[in-house]
């Protein structure tokens, strides 16, 4: 039976070759046109969380409790080189640099600044950010100690400092004491993200537990994976390595940007608010198809029940049409769409108009798509069930025939 | 048979004939409907976010276009000062009848610090009673009392701020900024208010101070940085600045959008993907309409067959069908800003997408968006649609003319 049934099926969409053509094209088309987007959607995700992390973030950071929400100068991580050991012993972790972070005034001959002062250990440094490699004049910080600085290139065009020139730094130390120092600017970076160039200062991390009089303390220890994607089972792991003692947690990238995940999450939303109309466009042609391809077969389902099919085989039949022709559109559309992903993966796609606001964002003007398992099938799945449900009218427009009357039946 | 009365009864016939086969033609209007809906809601809903994103802005101490110094913008400094209260400006704002409202400020980077804690602030030095008319201060609330005038000794600030510095009403904080003459200048202010804005990054970055009193601080007697100018026609700020940038010179005017590159540039984004988006819709439309046509012509090889052989010219027949399938992009279109309209209707209270408050904040909006039907996104969805409609009806149309009168009356 079922052999036959996929022979007949095949058959009967054949029998309209234009229609046919044309509701396969037009399951295609969305086909292709869900997974162009949904790639495009992906792929700027994962670009956007790649360059915040790598730029300054890092895919994890270990924080004494409550810093991230209200980062105080006070709530440090104690004996900083013990707890970096255990983390990196812990399986996922790449590198750990070691972090103090403060907020300072900085002042040149000329100008003052809000700033952010991080104290670094360049060589950890280079190994989970971007912004060593960023340093455009001038060269990265030598090492842990000395009074020599790198600072973003907008902050050191507002301070109008150039390469040796000096700046003054005046915060408040962890014990409320004040905190000043005198910094050699050594390089100046520029990495596109516009609050890191323009309130950014990195000095050697020994000279900021100095000038900050927190010895052997730190306020975060920033964490490069070997897959981001693990993220989870590596935080699960970090807090089983951690020193009890204090209070410290281990968060993830998600966790750290929480405005970039929820802004992830909205364009999906939105996204999909969008292609569900365009969804119900091409359900509606396919549900026309079949609809008519119902009515205008009355006489001959008609004849076929009153030869003894039963009911359950004609709608198994209707059912078995409208997956063949559809999934002949979807696999074309899988087809085509992954070809346009490829092609824009390869040539990059512009938006008209959009090339302002990602430079802003520090994406570049050409997003590169990338195909993937879920942006491959999510839509052809979701054309799938949708017709499928729209279905059940010409399914129980089958019901309704009675074989004696719809043999009379002209058409 | 004059053109019009031809026209009239083609009219007619096609009118009859679109209900002959009701399911069809319901799931042709059906999906014309969904298309239509489906562009303008997009619209309605992209411009509202849009209009939120650049009304928040203007709000934010900002106005249609500002007054500055020249190279303010690149360099926004305290030595990029200019003379207040300067009596010819102040004609020329009197005279321009576009202005709604305008306000003059000191402004500054500042540092704040509470007993504990230090952060990188914008100081504003202001006319209170300027302020609560041109920003959002309007109708923010506030917790305490506002600044009462330029003289006023109290400080005004951010609920966020306040949160972080761990800081109350009637509490002491410390200002630092650098003065005029480069070196730094503090003052002791004690908090006369906090206010609340619908942007947690404005309650974190503005700190007001009576404006006399920020100008003794800083040295900067009788000076200020900036004047924010409000015009009646928000939407018009590069238009607005060509006309009257002669008049101020040698300060400079500057429209907000090129004050905030990031909103005028999200919105330039938003109109290329709402017209790729059209497009889109636009061809899954015609694909169902062409189908549906196609499927017309097969019902009806007979009856057109004997049209032509009756004596009617092929060109009838194009027209026939032309207009049937214009009859249904009609009502479906009609059906589609009907809905569109309804659908406006019910969220006029808002969309709450504070589930993604933070994600919102991102893009430098509130949570709550409101949806802004926009004449042109409505005229070019329902013409891209209809027009594209009747041009893809011709190829079935043209089919159907072209059926050997003979053949169509003996096919089946």
């Amino acid at each position: 039976m079922s052999t036959l049934s996929f022979a007949l099926a095949w058959r009967n969409i054949w029998r309209h070759p234009r229609r046919t053509i044309l509701t396969v094209l037009a399951a295609a088309f969305t086909a292709a046109i869900l997974i162009f987007f949904t790639s495009l959607q992906y792929s700027s995700y994962s670009m956007m969380i790649n360059v915040a992390t790598t730029v300054y973030h890092g895919h994890m950071q270990v924080q004494r409790e409550g810093y991230l929400e209200d980062p105080s100068i006070r709530k440090v991580i104690h004996d900083a080189s013990e707890v970096r050991a255990a983390v990196q012993a812990v399986p996922g972790v790449v590198a750990v640099s070691t972090r103090g972070q403060a907020f300072a005034l900085a002042s040149s001959e000329e100008r003052t600044f809000g700033v952010q002062v991080v104290g670094v250990v360049p060589e950890e440094e280079r190994q989970v950010s971007s912004l060593p490699s960023n340093v455009r004049i001038g060269t990265y910080l030598g090492s842990h100690e000395g009074y020599e600085a790198v600072i973003g290139a907008p902050l050191a065009r507002n301070l109008r400092v150039e390469l040796g020139d000096e700046v003054t730094l005046l915060g408040q130390g962890q014990d409320g004491s004040l905190a000043a120092s005198v910094v050699t600017v050594v390089g100046i970076f520029e990495s596109g993200a516009r609050e890191v160039d323009s309130g950014m200062i990195h000095i050697p991390y020994k000279t900021f537990t100095e000038i900050f009089s927190m010895p052997e303390a730190a306020h975060s220890l920033v964490l490069k994976l070997e897959d981001l994607d693990d993220d989870r089972a590596v935080q699960t792991r970090l807090i089983r390595a951690l020193p009890s003692d204090q209070k410290l947690r281990a968060l993830r990238w998600d966790e750290l940007m929480p405005g970039m995940k929820q802004s992830i999450e909205l364009d999906m939303v939105s996204g999909w608010f969008f292609y569900f109309g365009l969804i119900l466009v091409v359900v509606f042609s396919i549900l026309n198809t079949f609809l008519m391809s119902v009515l205008e077969r009355t006489r001959e389902f008609g004849v076929m029940l009153a030869i003894g099919v039963r009911l359950r085989e004609l709608r198994s039949l209707l059912y078995i049409e409208a997956t063949l022709l559809t999934l002949v559109g979807l696999l074309l559309g899988m087809f085509f769409g992954s070809l346009i992903v490829f092609y824009f993966g390869f040539y990059g796609f512009y938006v008209p108009g959009s090339e302002e606001a990602l430079k802003i964002w520090n994406l570049p003007a050409a997003i590169y798509t990338r195909i993937s398992l879920a942006s491959l099938f999510i839509g052809p799945s979701v054309i799938l069930i949708v017709s499928y449900i729209s279905l059940l009218y010409p399914s129980y427009l089958l019901g309704t025939l009675q074989p004696i009357e719809a043999m009379r039946r002209q058409t | 048979m004059s053109a019009n009365r031809m026209s009239g009864t083609l009219l007619r016939i096609a009118f009859r004939n679109i209900f002959r086969q009701k399911r069809r033609t319901l799931l042709t209007v059906l999906t014309i409907t969904v298309g239509v809906w489906s562009c303008l809601a997009l619209a309605t809903l992209a411009r509202g976010i849009g209009k939120q994103m650049s009304g928040d802005v203007i709000k934010t101490f900002m106005g249609t276009a500002k007054l500055h110094q020249e190279g303010y913008l690149d360099d926004p400094v305290i030595q990029k000062r200019f003379k207040w209260p300067d009596k010819e400006i102040q004609e020329h704002i009197k005279q321009d009848s576009k202005i709604t409202s305008w306000a003059a400020r000191l402004r500054v980077p500042g540092v704040i610090m509470s007993e504990r804690e230090s952060y990188g602030v914008t100081l504003l030095g202001v006319d209170p009673q300027q302020e609560r008319v041109i920003t959002f201060l309007k109708d923010a609330p506030v917790k305490g009392s506002f600044l009462s005038s330029v003289k006023d000794q109290g400080v005004i600030l951010g609920e966020a701020l306040a949160e972080k510095l761990q800081v109350e009403v009637g509490k002491r904080i410390v200002l630092m900024s650098e003065d005029a003459h480069g070196t730094i200048g503090d003052r002791g202010f004690r908090i006369k208010g906090i206010y609340r804005a619908e942007i947690e990054s404005t309650e974190k970055s503005y700190v007001l101070v009576g404006r006399t009193v920020l100008q003794e601080m800083l040295h900067a007697k009788d000076e200020i940085t900036e004047v924010s100018l409000l015009a009646s026609d928000v939407t018009k700020a590069s238009a607005f600045v060509r006309e009257n940038e002669e008049a101020y010179r040698p300060l400079v005017l500057t429209p907000w959008d090129k004050i905030q590159p990031m909103i005028g540039a999200m919105l330039k984004m938003q109109d290329g993907f709402l017209l790729l988006w059209f497009g889109i819709v636009v061809i899954a439309v015609v694909f169902g309409l062409t189908n549906s046509l196609f499927m017309v012509l097969l019902e009806r090889t007979r009856e057109f067959g004997m049209m032509l052989a009756l004596g009617m010219r092929p060109s009838g027949i194009i027209m026939l069908v032309a207009a049937e399938s214009f009859l249904l992009l009609l009502i479906g279109a009609v059906l589609g800003n009907s809905l569109t309209a309804l659908t406006t209707y019910f969220l006029r209270d808002g969309i709450d997408l504070s589930a993604f408050a933070k994600g919102v904040e991102v893009f430098g909006a509130a949570s709550v968006v409101y949806p802004e039907p926009l004449a042109s996104d409505w005229i070019l969805g329902n013409v891209l649609i209809i027009g594209f409609g009747v041009i893809c009806s011709l190829y079935p149309a043209w089919k159907a003319s072209r059926l050997r009168p003979v053949e169509a009356i003996f096919s089946r």
